[in-house]
């Protein structure tokens, strides 16, 4: 009760002033982490490689799963929130805890032998090289 | 045409403890150097850039990160919370802020002694 009365009182008064902004509500629903359980995607390519990269802050590397079927990439994953526990008291919980998958269908058969994962600040970049017979080749043009 | 940067309202959790607020903050992309934190006036600010990835000869088809963009939300934060007693630490993308209440609002254990 006397918590319940403390917490009313003078616990509650965390007003995201952000959010008497009129267009918080659309930034809001465009970046969070699990609108659809889909973390932030973006794609970059190039003719040798392409980078796959995802948002995935607070997420361990060992929850991390990365699998490559022909020219299919599958990135699966878990965050784990220590806080989110049943016994705590949230003042405000906006983060999303629990599963995500991402599939990526690429123009060409990716080869696992050439595929490269780092994960730093909370980011995860996947490199898939291409393979030399889909690179595009240059002919040298010789002059006599 | 210069591109208007967007700002993005980082998602946060808020957790109460006996003598503390633990706030935890999404910041992916964000580094240590770039992130400000600033307390005024009862208003606590959290600023950093989100700095679009750049990778030499490839282009960006799909996705979001290639707009510039900053992280930017303010919270009123109680007079309950005691000013001196903030510690942020960044990891993984994650801003964790813990504040501590002041010592009168911290639950006290009263002994009983017996006559």
């Amino acid at each position: 009760m006397i918590e319940q009365f403390l917490r009313e009182r003078f616990f509650n008064p965390w007003h995201s002033l952000a959010q008497l902004h009129p267009d918080a509500g659309a930034l809001w629903h465009e970046q969070r982490f699990g609108d659809q359980g889909l973390p932030a995607l973006d794609v970059y390519e190039g003719a040798e490689k392409v980078m796959v990269q995802l948002e995935v802050p607070g997420v361990k590397t060992q929850d991390i799963d990365i699998t490559a079927q022909d020219n299919t990439l599958v990135i699966k994953g878990e965050r784990k929130l220590s806080e989110q526990k049943d016994d705590v008291t949230f003042l405000r919980q906006e983060r999303q805890a629990g599963s995500f998958s991402r599939t990526i269908t690429l123009p060409f058969r990716i080869d696992s032998e050439r595929i490269k994962a780092k994960y730093a600040q909370g980011i995860l970049q996947v490199e898939i090289e291409r393979p030399e017979e889909v690179k595009p080749k240059k002919i040298n043009i010789k002059v006599n | 045409m210069e591109q208007k940067q967007k700002n993005i309202l980082p998602d946060v959790d808020i957790v109460e403890h006996q003598d503390e607020v633990i706030l935890f903050a999404d910041l992916p992309g964000v580094e240590e150097k770039d992130l400000d934190i600033t307390f005024e006036k009862g208003i606590l600010k959290l600023t950093a850039p989100k700095k679009s990835a750049q990778f030499a000869g490839l282009e960006h088809t799909f996705g979001r990160a290639s707009q510039a963009a900053a992280y930017e939300r303010s919270f009123t934060v109680s007079k309950h919370i005691d000013p001196d007693g903030f510690a942020a630490r960044l990891a993984d993308g994650v801003l964790t802020l813990t504040m501590k209440k002041v010592k009168e609002l911290q639950p006290k254990r009263i002994p009983v002694k017996t006559a």
